[in-house]
């Protein structure tokens, strides 16, 4: 509380003035920094248990693939955001377990999401049909996956649906995992491939029909669960380098014959409970 | 004997019997014995009518009020609809949540509508720690920068003294409104009015009286206020602070060299000095470094109120929305960083362990007793 007669506010001194303007020439000196310096890159968030990976290009462009399990996501967004830009660009949900969509909900509310795609395969949770209440809110655009789509930034392919095959709309799945929207990303001719929750299944039909191929970073399916990253899909896309999005659990994710797999390929390892968010360049 | 001072009684009556009735219960002994002594009073009032007995008359007379006010109250604990009012703040939260990042909208919400609840636990206790929580609210302090702010405003387009403090009070309503009326900003408005009409007094050491006597009316209108509201008995304790003690710790704070740094040293010397034991009897901790890092977080708030004002007049045009909200950006980013750097020193906060109420009947005639020396002294009185 400040006090002072407030008829001596009325003459605005030059310190106010010249104040005021370092203060909005420091203002405009961030946003222009913040506007030249991106590059493109992939954040693999360190959500805790579940996933949520960050694509960025220049240009204030950003791709947000899952939400991980909790509210938290959205502060932690804005750490790569400038802070004018609260548009995503593109959201996917790779599938509508709590651990990959709670975060979604919140960054729908905090964000505007322009593009979203998912699988919009049937799955019973209170959690799964109020995101879908929020998304019809949003206005975003929907698409809905399937084998083939391409996401361009100019006249570049950034993004390629691998899976789902086919359409799943309005369908149902014993494990839902199946499901799981896969993805590869081309980032300057390093390609990495996020394999989301999928399991044995949608790996090996990647694999029967010559989807996956050589490729740089792998996102390991599942957190590192032992039912997938078979040593087969390994085989065929060879990473050189292997992501495991994955915090405290009770279920041993990630297994200890996966990360000998991958090992053993020759693949390095980067945790995000070990070393927070993983950042590719 | 002046209006004002018969308030003024009535008022410390009437908490007076508040107070007894939420420590003792209700009791008909206590009726009984507070009937007889009125009519005993009464009775000696009637036939000897000297200041003295129609004082206590009063005072015994306002205890018992207080404590029928109390023991017949009823809170309404019934969902009430979303009021107009309540609608506009959602509005305007809506709109800074489009434009500013999450972190730095939820503090903007807290500062500027008093809606704390986006706000991270993590930085809740950051502000706790540094005794700077306050900000997170409209308290008297956030409205009386508005207020000060708005009657500037009024001279420098050429109203009368008289008119611009009025057009300040039209502000602060409209403001209230805007923000849906919550019961803690209507308080805080009384209070910031009261204060910017003391201020312009010239006197605000002396301006005690109206402060009690608005205490006297929002204890009325909600006797549970005064007990149970942790929020009402530190904003009202800390303006009683500041007008007793500010003088005392303007002296001590003589050496420092800047002015504004000296002011708000003083101010939150004098704001805790009286609120102590409430923090210690409900939270068990004293911030130490509240006073050094009120310094850099009370400034905040005179730009921030200035441009939320500004979004809350033209949240509508988007480019203005932003032009009004980036500049927040930075000053909150860096308020955030500030601290959690004051928080995160390990002995920005002491644990003393909670107290009994013990400690108020022990603290507060001690600093009753402390203030009479003051007085004596002249150490009140501003340098």
């Amino acid at each position: 509380m400040d006090i002072q007669c407030p008829g001596r506010m009325i003459n605005i001194s030059k310190k106010f003035i010249l104040g005021t303007l370092a203060f909005l020439t420091a203002l405009v000196f961030i946003a222009v920094y913040q506007k030249t310096s991106q590059k493109p890159e992939v954040v693999f968030l360190d959500v805790g248990q579940g996933d949520s990976i960050l694509v960025i290009l220049p240009g204030d462009i950003q791709i947000l693939i899952d939400g991980g399990p909790s509210d938290k996501i959205s502060a932690k967004l804005s750490k790569y955001f400038p802070f004018y830009d609260k548009d995503i660009e593109l959201a996917i949900l790779t599938h509508p377990h709590t651990d990959h969509l709670n975060g979604l909900v919140s960054v729908f509310k905090d964000y505007n999401v322009k593009n979203f795609i998912w699988s919009g395969a049937n799955y019973e949770s209170k959690l799964y049909s109020n995101f879908v209440e929020v998304l019809k809110k949003e206005g975003s655009v929907i698409y809905l996956a399937k084998a083939g789509d391409v996401v361009s930034y100019g006249n570049q392919p950034i993004l390629k649906i691998l899976s789902p095959p086919e359409i799943l709309l309005g369908k149902s799945f014993k494990d839902v995992h199946d499901s799981d929207v896969v993805s590869e990303i081309d980032l300057g001719g390093k390609k990495l491939l996020l394999m989301g929750d999928s399991n044995e299944v949608v790996e090996s039909r990647l694999t029967a029909s010559n989807a996956v191929t050589d490729i740089d970073v792998l996102k390991v399916g599942h957190h590192g669960s032992k039912t997938a990253t078979s040593p087969q899909l390994l085989q065929i896309a060879r990473p050189e380098e292997a992501v495991i999005s994955v915090g405290n659990n009770s279920y041993g994710h990630p297994a200890a014959n996966v990360l000998s797999n991958l090992s053993n390929i020759g693949a390095k390892i980067f945790r995000t409970d070990k070393i927070g968010d993983v950042i590719y360049k | 004997m002046h209006i004002s001072r018969v308030l003024t009684i009535i008022a410390f009556g009437f908490m007076l019997g508040v107070g007894l009735y939420s420590a003792v219960g209700f009791s008909w002994w206590i009726i009984a014995v507070l009937i007889l002594a009125l009519s005993a009073v009464g009775v000696i009032e009637v036939t000897d009518g000297s200041k003295e007995t129609l004082f206590s008359f009063l005072i015994v007379f306002s205890v018992l009020v207080g404590f029928l006010r109390l023991a017949t109250f009823a809170e309404d604990f019934s969902v009430a609809e979303k009021t107009f009012w309540e609608k506009s703040r959602s509005v305007l939260m809506e709109k800074t949540n489009d434009i500013l990042p999450p972190s730095e909208s939820a503090v903007f919400n807290a500062m500027v509508f008093g809606y704390e609840k986006e706000i991270s636990e993590d930085l809740k206790t950051a502000f706790n720690n540094t005794g700077t929580r306050h900000v997170l609210a409209i308290s008297g302090m956030n409205i009386s920068i508005i207020a000060m702010m708005l009657m500037s405003f009024g001279l420098m387009v050429g109203m009368w003294r008289k008119h611009s403090f009025w057009f300040a009070v039209l502000g602060v309503v409209s403001f209230i409104f805007l923000v849906g009326c919550p019961p803690s900003a209507v308080r805080a408005g009384i209070m910031g009015i009261i204060l910017l009409w003391a201020k312009n007094r010239g006197r605000l050491a002396k301006e005690w009286r109206p402060v009690v006597i608005a205490g006297f009316f929002m204890t009325a209108l909600n006797p549970t206020l005064l007990v149970f509201n942790i929020g009402f008995q530190l904003s009202f304790l800390a303006v009683l602070g500041i007008i007793f003690f500010n003088g005392f710790w303007g002296r001590v704070f003589k050496w420092v060299p800047v002015k504004f740094a000296r002011d708000l040293l003083s101010l939150s010397m004098a704001a805790q000095i009286t609120t102590l034991p409430v923090l210690i009897y409900n939270f068990g901790t004293v911030s130490v470094i509240s006073p050094i890092a009120n310094i850099f977080v009370v400034p905040v708030l005179t730009p921030i109120m200035f441009l939320g004002l500004g979004f809350s007049a033209f949240f509508w045009w988007p480019i203005a929305a932003k032009i009004f909200l980036w500049p927040c950006w930075l000053i909150l980013k860096v308020t955030v960083r500030i601290v959690e750097f004051f928080g995160a020193i390990p002995w920005a906060s002491v644990q003393v362990g909670k107290s009994g109420l013990i400690l108020f009947a022990v603290y507060y005639p001690l600093l009753f007793l402390f203030w009479k020396f003051l007085e004596r002294k002249g150490l009140n009185e501003k340098v």
